[in-house]
C-alpha cells in the first residue's frame, strides 16, 4: 500500500450537526483523488482535517506514516500546499511577496522564473497586488504559493469554483500538465463530475458526511455501489460524458 | 497596570529631567501679576521658571505647594490663618513655625493688603465729604450695592453694620461686575470691593479708610518650599516691602488693560516691554508644550492601545471587559477626569496628570479600531495563513497587524485629533499649553485672548490631520489602499 495520506476512524462534527462520519480513506502517492458530492456532503470538512484547520473528533490521520497532531502540524503544514476558491492571496503583498512568504531561503528568482513558467504566470505581473489581477491569475499565484516549498501533498479546495468557464477550462488543462508534471500527489475537492473526471485518477463520492463510493468514473458509471451513485451521475451526464 | 504606571514614570522623567521652578497662581488678575513678579525676580537670579497659571483656589494652590509640585505662589496672610491654619488669631511667628512644619517658608509682607473695602465715586465721597467707613453713619441716603458673598460672610456685612452702626435701610445684593457699571451709572453710591482692584483707579473710586480695623488683614506674602536654594528665596524677598495699594491696583489695571501679566510684572521692574516676551516666543512655548502633552499621550496610548485591541480582537469575557472599560472613560469628562486625577499622590497637579488623562481618553479609538480592523479579516485569510504554517506571532506580525493597518492608522488619527483639542484643559492644572491663553482669555472674559489659543489649536489639529494622512501613504502598503 503507497499511501501517503491515511485516515482511520476519523469524524467531525459541529455541534449536533455530523460533518463526516467515522471514515477510513487513503490517498495514493503520485495520484490526483477528487472527492466530490453534493454542498454540505463533509469534502471540504475532510481537507480541512488533512490540514488541521480543524480538530477531528475522534481517529487518526497519518500523513507519509506520522500521526498528526498539534506538536507537528506547523512542519507538516510546510510540507503541504493548499489553495482555495477565492485564492486567499494577502492584499498587501504583491504576487511575488505571497509567493515567497514562505520560500524566503530559496533561490528566489530561479525558483520563481521556474514557478512562473510551470503555472503559465506572467513574470512581468510579479509586481503586481492581488486586487490589480484578474481571478484566473491569483489563482495562478495562489497556486505557486501552494508549490514553492515543492509539497510532498496539494491540497485544492474548489479551487477554480469562482473562474468564468473560459478561465476555468484552461486552468484545468494547465492542473492536469503541472500534477503530471510533478508527479504530485494532489486531493482536490469539487462538486463538477466533468472536472473531477478530467484531473481526477481516482474519484471519491461523498454523501451525507460519508463516503459513498471511491474508484475511477468508469468503475462509478458501471458498478455503481447504490442509486445515489447513479443519481450523481446521471445528474451531470450530459457534462461528464462529452 | 503596572506596565501603565512604569511608561508614565519613564515619559514624565524625562520632562523633570531640567524641571524650572514651578510658580503657581490662583484664578484672579491679582495672583497671575504676583507670580509673574516672583518669575522675572527668579529669572533675574539665574533659575530656570515656569508659571502655572490660575490653577484654582486656596486648597488646591496649597496642597500642590504642600506636596511639593509647585516651589512658590502668592498668598495672603488672612487666608493664612482662615484657610489653611484654621486659626484666626494665630500670632505671625506662630503661622512661621506651622508652615515650616510642612516644609514651606513664608516671605515678609509685600507691602499692601488687598482686603474688603467700601468703594465710592470720587466725585461723590469728595461732595459729601465722606473718607472713612464712619462718615457713612452721616448719610442714611446713600444706595448700597454689595456682592451676595459680602452680605453673607462673618467677616463681611452683619458685623461691620454692627461695629459702625451703619444705617441698613438702601442695601441689595448686586453681582460684582454689575456693582461697578452700577456704581458708575448712579444707582448705587457704595459697594464693596478688594482693596486692590484695578476698578477702584480705571473707574475713578475711592476705598474709604477702615478707621476701626474691622476688616481682617490680607497682607500678601509669597509662600516657598524651604527646599529652595537660598539665592531663590533671597531673590522672593527682595520684593517685601515694594508693593504698596496704589502700586499693585496700577498693576492689576496693567494687566487687566494689555490682557498681559508678564507686561505688569515688567512695569514692576520699571522696564516696560524690554523682556516681555514677544507673542511668537509664547505661541511657540505654548505650542512645544501642547504638541509635547499630545505627543507623549499618543505615543502611549498606542503602545498600551494596540496590543489591548489584539487581544481584544479575540471574543470572549476578556474583549468585553477591556471594550467595556476603555468606552467607560471615554464617558468620565475630561474637567471630571482631571479632578479625579488631582486628589492621586503619583499625579496632583501636573504634567503628569494632563498626560494621563489624555493617554486614557486616546485609548478607546486605537483599541477598537485595532480590535475591529482584526476582526475584519475574512476567514479566508486566516485560513491560508494558518495552513502555511505561519506561526500565531509570524501571522500577527505579517499579515494580521499589517492588513488592518489602515483601520488602526484611523483610530490613532482619531485619538491624535481628539488629544490635540483634549490638551487645551491642561492648563487648568498648570500643564500649560495652548490652553493657557484659553484660560486666562475666559478669566479676563476677553475673546481676542482666548482666539490666540484657540486658533493655534485648531489649526494644529488640522496639521496633525494631515501629517496623518501623509503618513498613510507611508505606512499602508500599496495593495490595500
Amino acid at each position: 500500500m503507497n499511501a501517503l495520506v491515511e485516515l482511520h476512524g476519523v469524524s467531525k462534527r459541529y455541534n449536533s450537526a455530523t460533518a463526516l462520519q467515522p471514515t477510513d480513506l487513503f490517498f495514493e502517492r503520485g495520484k490526483t483523488t477528487v472527492l466530490i458530492g453534493p454542498s454540505g456532503c463533509g469534502k471540504s470538512t475532510m481537507l480541512r482535517l488533512i490540514i488541521h484547520l480543524l480538530e477531528p473528533d475522534s481517529g487518526e490521520i497519518k500523513i507519509n506514516g506520522s500521526p498528526l497532531s498539534a506538536a507537528n502540524v506547523d512542519e507538516i503544514r510546510h510540507r503541504v500546499g493548499y489553495v482555495i476558491q477565492d485564492g486567499g492571496l494577502f492584499p498587501h503583498l504583491t504576487a511575488r511577496g505571497n509567493v515567497l512568504l514562505m520560500a524566503r531561503h530559496l533561490k528566489k528568482s530561479a525558483r520563481l522564473e521556474k514557478l512562473c513558467a510551470l503555472t503559465r504566470f506572467p513574470i512581468e505581473a510579479l509586481e503586481r497586488y492581488p486586487a490589480e489581477l484578474s481571478g484566473g491569475q491569483r489563482q495562478r499565484v495562489s497556486l505557486m504559493r501552494a508549490l514553492a516549498l515543492s509539497p510532498e501533498l496539494l491540497l485544492l479546495d474548489e479551487p477554480l469554483g469562482a473562474l468564468d468557464p473560459l478561465v476555468r477550462a484552461a486552468l484545468q488543462k494547465d492542473l492536469k500538465e503541472i500534477f503530471q508534471k510533478l508527479k504530485q500527489t494532489a486531493i482536490l475537492v469539487t462538486h463538477d463530475l466533468a472536472e473531477a473526471a478530467f484531473l481526477g485518477d481516482v474519484i471519491v463520492l461523498m454523501n451525507e458526511g460519508g463516503i459513498v463510493q471511491k474508484g475511477t468514473l468508469a468503475e462509478l458509471r458501471e458498478h455503481p455501489a447504490n442509486s445515489f451513485v447513479s443519481e450523481f451521475i446521471n445528474a451531470q451526464r450530459s457534462l461528464a460524458l462529452t | 497596570m503596572k506596565m501603565l504606571g512604569a511608561l508614565l514614570l519613564c515619559a514624565t522623567t524625562a520632562l523633570q529631567a531640567a524641571e524650572p521652578i514651578a510658580i503657581g497662581s490662583k484664578k484672579f488678575t491679582e495672583s497671575y501679576v504676583l507670580a509673574e513678579i516672583a518669575k522675572h525676580s527668579l529669572g533675574a537670579a539665574g533659575f530656570q521658571t515656569e508659571h502655572r497659571q490660575g490653577m484654582g483656589g486656596t486648597i488646591i494652590l496649597w496642597e500642590a505647594l504642600r506636596t511639593d509640585q509647585i516651589s512658590v505662589y502668592p498668598e495672603y496672610t488672612g487666608t493664612i490663618a482662615e484657610e489653611i491654619l484654621k486659626n484666626a488669631t494665630v500670632t505671625p511667628e506662630a503661622m512661621r513655625d506651622e508652615l515650616a512644619k510642612n516644609g514651606v517658608g513664608i516671605s515678609p509682607e509685600l507691602g499692601f493688603n488687598n482686603t474688603y473695602a467700601l468703594v465710592m465715586r470720587r466725585e461723590a465721597a469728595q461732595r459729601l465729604s465722606v473718607h472713612t467707613i464712619s462718615d457713612l453713619r452721616a448719610h442714611a441716603e446713600l444706595k448700597y450695592g454689595l456682592t451676595h458673598e459680602f452680605l453673607d460672610r462673618h467677616d463681611g456685612w452683619q458685623p461691620l453694620v454692627r461695629r459702625y452702626s451703619l444705617p441698613t435701610g438702601n442695601v441689595q445684593g448686586i453681582d460684582h461686575g454689575l456693582g461697578y457699571e452700577a456704581l458708575r451709572g448712579g444707582s448705587i453710591d457704595v459697594k464693596d470691593a478688594y482693596s486692590t482692584d484695578a476698578k477702584i483707579a480705571v473707574s475713578d473710586l475711592v476705598a474709604l479708610e477702615d478707621d476701626l480695623h474691622f476688616f481682617p488683614q490680607y497682607k500678601a506674602v509669597y509662600l516657598y518650599r524651604l527646599s529652595l536654594p537660598a539665592d531663590a528665596r533671597a531673590a522672593l524677598q527682595q520684593i517685601s516691602g515694594t508693593l504698596d495699594e496704589a502700586r499693585m491696583i496700577q498693576l492689576n489695571a496693567e494687566a487687566e488693560q494689555t490682557r498681559n501679566y508678564a507686561r505688569a510684572a515688567d512695569l514692576y521692574f520699571g522696564n516696560e516691554s524690554q523682556t516681555a516676551e514677544p507673542f511668537t516666543r509664547k505661541l511657540l512655548r505654548w505650542t512645544a508644550r501642547h504638541l509635547e502633552l499630545a505627543g507623549i499621550s499618543l505615543l502611549l496610548a498606542v503602545l498600551v492601545g494596540v496590543p489591548l485591541g489584539i487581544v481584544a480582537s479575540k471574543p470572549g469575557p476578556i474583549s468585553q471587559i477591556i471594550l467595556g472599560l476603555t468606552s467607560a472613560i471615554q464617558t468620565i469628562p475630561s474637567l471630571a477626569l482631571l479632578a479625579l486625577l488631582v486628589p492621586v499622590p503619583f499625579f496632583g497637579i501636573s504634567v503628569r496628570t494632563a498626560i494621563a488623562a489624555l493617554f486614557l481618553y486616546g485609548l478607546l479609538p486605537i483599541v477598537r479600531n485595532t480590535a475591529t480592523g482584526l476582526q475584519n479579516i475574512t476567514p479566508s485569510i486566516r485560513e491560508s495563513a494558518t495552513a502555511l504554517g505561519l506561526t500565531s506571532g509570524a501571522r500577527l506580525r505579517q499579515i494580521y497587524l499589517p492588513i488592518a493597518s489602515r483601520t488602526i492608522l484611523a483610530g490613532i488619527k482619531t485619538s491624535a485629533v481628539i488629544n490635540i483639542g483634549t490638551a487645551t484643559l491642561a492648563a487648568l492644572i498648570g500643564a500649560g499649553g495652548l490652553g493657557e491663553p484659553i484660560i486666562s482669555g475666559l478669566n479676563l472674559n476677553d475673546h481676542a485672548t482666548i482666539l490666540q489659543g484657540a486658533i493655534p489649536a485648531a489649526i494644529l489639529a488640522l496639521l496633525v490631520q494631515w501629517s496623518f494622512d501623509l503618513l498613510d501613504l507611508l505606512l499602508i502598503p500599496r495593495g490595500l489602499r
